[in-house]
């Protein structure tokens, strides 16, 4: 029993586990498990493969998306609505240059109009103060006219039958090479080319031709041809024989008309003198009349075309006629009725008058200039038609239909698209301002044509107004040159609004530099790093700029008026107390300003810095920074449209007011720049028209001089 | 007779299979995980370029993120334009010959990417290079 128990006792403290006895298996487990992540992680990871088709796909899908999604913006944009006051004070943006363009030019066509008038009425004058005596003088003039004529054209149509001639005999040499050098025919042939050629020498000449040598030519040709007959040429050198022989025939015939001519304008010149002597005029149409007869011939011949002599002797013969018969009714003959219209109601004085002008509408103003413009049309033809009356002594009704088409200009009608009473969208109001812009480029056209027609009845060329020579010369004396008056130039403004609080600039710059204006923009170069060593000399400009704007200062310059940029340089800030109204870039395109405002980085490849959004009456800032290897004094220019105020490292350096335009020499200023970075603020204050600045530095040997 | 159990007895934890966990765990996460770094990269649509070289990757690039927007990003993390400035200005003083990657999406303001290279060039960061797809690297 007892080693039974034993036993037993041993086995059960042998069988006995431990509590922890779990933990193998699971180590096993975990070793299985993780061993197995790992190759699976290995095993049946793909291989990431570049699809370029795909990359181009998905590329294609995000261009499309964006293009989609700029599209849809810009119609949103398009088709935001705009409240009423927006509405109107846009439209009167919108119009208001066009319309003063259109009343200028308005203007300028009135004057013209008025001139033509005048020279018009000066020539119904003359037509209605015709008499018989005139009547019968002017056709003694005309006879003896179309006489000369005559007789130029004979001489016209000798010549040319001799040298059609010449030519014939040019070809019949050339088809007679095949003929062998040393044969009589050919001796023959040389002599007639000699022959001719004498012949066509004199004719070149102006020479008369020489009958004998008609004889010689024609006498050789017979030789030649009878000579030929034994041995046929072949039909190519028979046919030009005879050309040639039906080219001389027609030139011996010719001479009876070349006699005629002259026969012709003896005769209309003794006709002249004694006009009652009508048997003058009698032998005087039997002329006329052979003379046609013998060119009627010729008429249609290809070869020998004198049309233009057998009008002038049918014209001949139809006026020695009329100055035969009875004068015409000098009432009927005279009637310029046709010329005298009343006056327009749309272009009277009074509708013309400055006032009114300036209450009309665009597309009032539009209508305006195009009657004006058809009544300078019709005065233009009347002036045409009554000098064609003169000239060919008829009634003023045939000259107006002799005249032919009268000169009237199509030109597409643009009253319809400015019959937008107000534009409600940002969409309908681009469209209004294209059709007005295109209105007042139409009223300049008919301005540069109605001068082109006054000086077609003046012979001159019209001078420019006294306005726009006033402005050119102030834009001269203010140009880039440099060569103008160094406080640059000051105009007022044409349009008379926005500006009038500014007045002119005095500015009294420091430094005067005499500088070739023009050398400096073409040399000048960007930087604004500035060392020793640096590969770049001369003149520099900056065209680096951080820009922000426009504010509202309501036509006045007011420096101590600040704005946000004064006082901190946030290039992430946005305010909303900017300009509102509307905006125009360099390619005419409007931008509806609403008043937010935030940095704008520009790089200009020009001196001349812009803001991309322009605004008139306007406040604009603009900050940079130039880095300077040791501390330098360098002379500065700022020159601006209109002014500026300069802050170099918080100090102001520059500092001006008043209107002026854009000039390269508006005064240099001394600047000490610190070594390293050296910060620079502009405020660029904006009356009328566009606003640009320049930073400029003086290179050190031109200012050391 | 009796039988006396003894119910006393001691019970060992036997360590070895802890360990072995332990390390196994640890061998494990130190293979099949990478070590983490700073991600730089922005989430843009890269040009591609047929002539771009090929660069082994440098931590002490300096990285700028233009996206499509126009937004700056500096080493990954979005930034304003003042503080752009800011940080080339500080990294330009301390070491000019820091290298610069612009990562930009072809769908960029190309005025922003100028912006960005004006900056760099005028404080005197030269070695200003834009990074392009590589099929190897960039996911699809």
């Amino acid at each position: 029993m007892t080693n039974t128990t034993t036993n037993l006792k041993a086995d059960r403290l042998q069988r006995r586990r431990s509590p922890f006895w779990w933990l193998w298996p699971l180590s096993c487990a975990v070793h299985v498990v993780l061993f197995g992540a790992l190759i699976a992680n290995k095993v049946f990871s793909t291989e990431m493969t570049f699809d370029r088709e795909q990359f181009t796909k998905q590329t294609e899908e995000a261009e499309k998306k964006a293009k989609q999604r700029a599209e849809r913006e810009r119609l949103q944009r398009t088709n935001r609505a705009l409240s009423r006051d927006h509405q109107r004070q846009l439209k009167k943006e919108v119009e208001r240059r066009p319309r003063l363009e259109m009343i200028e030019r308005i203007k300028t066509l009135e004057r013209i109009r008025q001139e033509i008038e005048i020279a018009k009425a000066q020539e119904l004058e003359h037509v209605e103060q015709r008499t018989e005596q005139d009547y019968r003088q002017k056709l003694l003039e005309q006879i003896v006219a179309i006489a000369e004529t005559i007789e130029i054209r004979s001489l016209q149509t000798h010549r040319n039958s001799g040298l059609f001639m010449f030519y014939d005999q040019i070809t019949l040499m050339k088809a007679a090479t095949k003929i062998p050098e040393e044969s009589e025919e050919r001796r023959m042939l040389d002599v007639l080319d000699e022959l001719i050629k004498k012949s066509g020498r004199r004719l070149g000449n102006g020479r008369e031709y020489p009958l004998e040598s008609i004889e010689k030519v024609n006498a050789a040709i017979g030789r030649v041809e009878q000579a030929l007959k034994q041995q046929p040429p072949g039909m190519e050198l028979s046919e030009q024989i005879a050309a040639l022989r039906h080219s001389t025939r027609r030139h011996t015939a010719s001479w009876p008309i070349f006699d005629g001519g002259s026969e012709a304008v003896l005769k209309a010149k003794g006709l002249r003198q004694a006009p009652d002597e009508r048997e003058i005029a009698v032998e005087l149409i039997g002329l006329a009349s052979t003379l046609a007869t013998r060119t009627k011939e010729w008429v249609g011949v290809k070869r020998y075309p004198p049309v233009a002599l057998y009008e002038a002797a049918l014209e001949l013969e139809k006026k020695v006629r009329e100055f035969l018969g009875d004068p015409p009714d000098l009432k009927e003959f005279n009637d310029v009725s046709v010329a005298r219209r009343p006056p327009d109601p749309q272009t009277t004085e009074s509708r013309l008058a400055e006032a009114e002008l300036r209450k009309a509408s665009a597309k009032q103003l539009y209508e305006t200039a195009r009657k004006l413009e058809q009544e300078i049309e019709q005065d233009f033809n009347d002036n045409v038609a009554a000098d064609l009356a003169l000239q060919n002594n008829t009634s003023f009704n045939d000259a107006v239909d002799a005249a032919g088409q009268r000169m009237e200009m199509q030109r597409t009608d643009l009253t319809p698209t400015l019959e937008q009473t107000q534009p409600r969208t940002i969409g309908e109001m681009n469209a209004y301002r294209d059709s007005v812009n295109a209105a007042s480029d139409q009223v300049e056209s008919m301005t540069r044509r109605g001068r082109f027609l006054l000086s077609q009845v003046t012979g001159e060329f019209e001078s420019d107004s006294e306005d726009g020579k006033a402005f050119v010369e102030a834009v001269n004396s203010g140009s880039s040159d440099g060569q103008g008056p160094g406080d640059g130039s000051l105009f007022d403004s044409i349009e008379g609004e926005g500006g009038a609080h500014m007045g002119r600039r005095k500015v009294q710059p420091s430094v005067r530099l005499r500088l070739g204006g023009a050398n400096v923009t073409a040399n000048v170069l960007p930087g604004r790093r500035f060392s020793r060593n640096t590969p770049r000399t001369g003149w520099l400009y900056v065209d680096t700029w951080y820009l922000i704007g426009p504010w509202e200062n309501h036509g006045r310059i007011d420096y101590t008026n600040v704005h946000p940029p004064e006082t901190e340089i946030n290039f992430d800030a946005a305010y909303t107390d900017g300009k509102l109204g509307m905006s125009q870039t360099a390619a005419r395109r409007l931008r509806n300003l609403d008043g937010a405002l935030r940095w704008r980085f520009t790089q200009s490849d020009t001196m001349r810095i812009r803001p991309r959004y322009q605004a008139q009456d306007a406040t604009f800032y603009a900050y940079t920074e130039l880095y300077f290897e040791e501390p330098k004094e360098l002379l500065v220019g700022s020159p601006a449209d209109d002014c500026v105020r300069v802050w170099i490292n918080d100090e102001i350096v520059c500092d001006n007011k008043g209107l002026a335009q854009w000039s390269f020499n508006q005064g240099f200023y001394p600047v000490r720049f610190q070594q390293g970075t050296n910060r620079v603020l502009v405020r660029l204050e904006n009356g009328p028209g566009e606003v640009q600045f320049t930073f400029i530095l003086v290179p050190p040997e031109l200012a050391a001089q | 007779m009796r039988v006396q159990f003894d119910t006393d007895q001691n019970a060992d934890i036997s360590m070895s299979p802890l360990i072995d966990c332990v390390f196994l765990l640890l061998i494990f996460f130190l293979v099949a995980t990478m070590v983490k770094k700073k991600d730089k990269d922005i989430n843009v649509d890269l040009p591609v370029s047929t002539s771009a070289v090929k660069l082994k990757p440098d931590d002490s690039t300096m990285v700028i993120g233009i996206n499509d927007a126009g937004e700056f990003y500096y080493d990954g993390a979005p930034t304003t334009v003042t503080e752009l400035h800011q940080l080339i200005a500080e990294t330009a003083s301390h070491s000019p010959d820091t290298r610069v990657r612009i990562d930009t999406d072809v769908n960029t303001p190309f005025h922003r990417f100028v912006e960005v290279l004006d900056i760099c060039r005028f404080r005197n960061l030269n070695n200003v290079g834009l990074r392009t797809y590589d099929e190897h690297y960039n996911q699809p």
